[in-house]
């Protein structure tokens, strides 16, 4: 195959779909498969972008709310009660569909119509639980901004990574396991005050 | 047990690695102690929101690479808008016919060099107002008027239909423009026949509100159909009920387009085979929503009918309320009760609420 653009360019879009049935997919990202993940996001990227400039949005408003999507797609899926009744890409596309709505009434800029480009199942208000979402993520972001360095990485170590007490020690420089098991603790009581102030 | 061996025993007990006794009294503590269990529970949506918030970001920078591969390739380009696709394909053809039947017009025209003087009249008389003129009538009153010197009624008869319970109907302007006297006759259930005032008129959307003045009139049921103001969609199914004889007729058809005669936005093109007296028809979409009311037609092409849109008859009543003192006397239908029900049903429910309007106007003198 010749790597000129145009071509490559449709190849990455399209050949893909010929290897991955929908519930391929579905599986994939229960998995993790990171894969499939750049298939899912490349896929249906363009179909977003287009919906949120026709109706009074830009390319950063389309990124930032397609990514929230599938955030919400992956974490739904992660939840093993979870059915997925319709196509992937409706899916997807009437959570945008959701969150633009909000967005467009949070600006003020909706005026009672949204052109639509694709069919959509229309979300109950609160179904996609948005807003605590919103206000959860963004509590802890901001927890963690405040709470800063060293004790971000020494949580992140030991609570996502999962590293053990005496690794984290190496790492940092502490002088034993116990030390830096003190010093955790210290971080997460910290972080913890700081989160439950923000969320509330 | 201090506080840091307190939240290690709670960690330890959520990641699910307590066992026996251990196991046994936390479980105990969890049943007796409601603090404890809620200490438990906010530090599990703690480490839970932590975890997840990682998840997440990690996450989003993973999209953010396989966004900067998007942009690189500017992917979005072989994004096939699915509509537009659809309305070449489906649209080509007609196109293709309205650009030859354009390009005959034209030539016609310009052949004919004294036409062109008169472009605007005859456009104008490609739209015929459906209001049923019955010529055989004013001739017979011209010769009369002839004869006995009187000033006669001359007569004939469009449709109105219901829009209120306490008697206010909904018609064309054109069809009551020079009315002397009217009158509505449902020809249903029951033979009803009011006499009928014109209360409100627009004469550019081609709207009029008549009002029922008839003693005899106590009042509608609650209508069986509502107003829909958001647009229709090309190709949706609409029917229509009407008084273009003696008889209601049925009508069946499809918006064909957004706009009417010369592309007027006020109206829908439907495709709709329509007769004079046909004006003032409600149009209904397939749940019996009311979508506009049919003004006129296309005189040299069949099946071409225009409607109003129900949405210009909304700021008609609406503009009324800021206008006059009795702003409640005009309230839309709110309920679709035949929303479910077929066809033959809903007609039956709405045809007690259209009505054959006949309009008698004094001849001048």
């Amino acid at each position: 195959m010749p790597k000129f653009l145009p071509e490559y360019t449709t190849n990455f879009l399209m050949n893909h779909a010929l290897h991955y049935s929908e519930a391929d997919i579905v599986a994939g990202l229960r998995k993790g498969d990171n894969k499939i993940l750049e298939f899912v996001y490349k896929q249906n990227y363009p179909a977003i972008l287009h919906f949120v400039i026709q109706n009074n949005g830009t390319d950063q408003d389309a990124k930032d709310l397609y990514q929230e999507a599938i955030l919400v797609l992956y974490e739904k899926l992660k939840q093993e009660n979870f059915l997925l009744t319709c196509q992937l890409k409706t899916f997807v596309y009437s959570v945008c569909r959701r969150l633009w709505l909000k967005k467009l009434r949070e600006k003020g800029r909706y005026y009672g119509k949204i052109e639509d480009f694709e069919s959509f199942i229309p979300f109950e208000e609160d179904e996609l639980h948005i807003e605590e979402n919103e206000h959860k993520y963004g509590a802890m972001a901001k927890a963690l901004e405040m709470l800063g360095e060293p004790c971000s990485t020494l949580l992140k170590d030991f609570y996502i990574d999962s590293m053990s007490m005496q690794d984290i020690s190496e790492k940092m420089g502490y002088t034993n396991a116990d030390n830096a098991k003190n010093q955790k603790y210290k971080c997460l009581m910290r972080l913890k005050k700081i989160f439950f102030e923000k969320y509330k | 047990m201090n506080l840091q061996e307190k939240y290690e025993w709670i960690e330890a007990y959520l990641a699910g690695k307590l066992e026996g006794e251990s196991l046994a009294s936390f479980e105990e503590k969890l049943q007796k102690e409601t603090l404890f269990a809620e200490e438990v529970e906010q530090h599990r949506f703690f480490l839970e929101t932590l975890r997840q918030h990682e998840e997440r970001e990690m996450l989003k920078a993973q999209m953010n690479i396989f966004h900067k591969d998007l942009e690189k390739h500017k992917a979005w380009v072989f994004y096939k808008h699915p509509v537009i696709q659809n309305f070449w394909k489906k649209h080509i053809p007609t196109m293709a016919v309205a650009a030859s039947v354009a390009i005959l017009t034209a030539a016609t025209i310009l052949w004919n060099e004294r036409n062109i003087n008169h472009l605007e009249n005859q456009q104008i008389s490609y739209f015929r107002s459906l209001r049923n003129d019955l010529d055989a009538v004013k001739k017979r009153q011209k010769s009369l008027e002839e004869a006995q010197q009187e000033t006669p009624l001359v007569a004939y008869t469009a449709t109105a239909f219901a829009i209120t319970e306490n008697g206010y109907l909904l018609t064309n302007y054109h069809a009551v423009k020079n009315a002397a006297e009217m009158y509505v006759e449902a020809k249903q259930d029951s033979t009803q026949r009011y006499k009928v005032k014109i209360f409100h008129k627009d004469e550019m959307k081609d709207l009029a509100i008549l009002k029922i003045e008839d003693t005899a009139f106590q009042g509608f049921k609650t209508l069986p159909y509502a107003f829909r103001y958001d647009s229709a969609d090309l190709g949706e199914e609409v029917f229509t009920l009407a008084y273009p004889r003696e008889e209601l007729v049925y009508g069946k058809g499809e918006i064909a387009s957004k706009t009417g005669f010369e592309g007027d936005s006020l109206e829908y093109q439907v495709s709709i085979p329509v007769n004079p007296g046909n004006s003032g028809g409600p149009l209904l979409d397939e749940k019996g929503f009311l979508v506009g009311i049919i003004n006129g037609k296309h005189t040299q092409q069949e099946g071409a009918a225009f409607a109003i849109k129900a949405k210009y008859i909304k700021n008609l009543v609406d503009s009324l309320e800021v206008n006059k003192e009795d702003k409640k006397e005009v309230i839309l239908p709110q309920k679709n009760i035949i929303q479910y029900l077929k066809r033959p049903q809903q007609i039956k429910a709405l045809q007690n609420y259209i009505f054959e309007l006949e309009v008698y106007e004094r001849k001048d003198k």
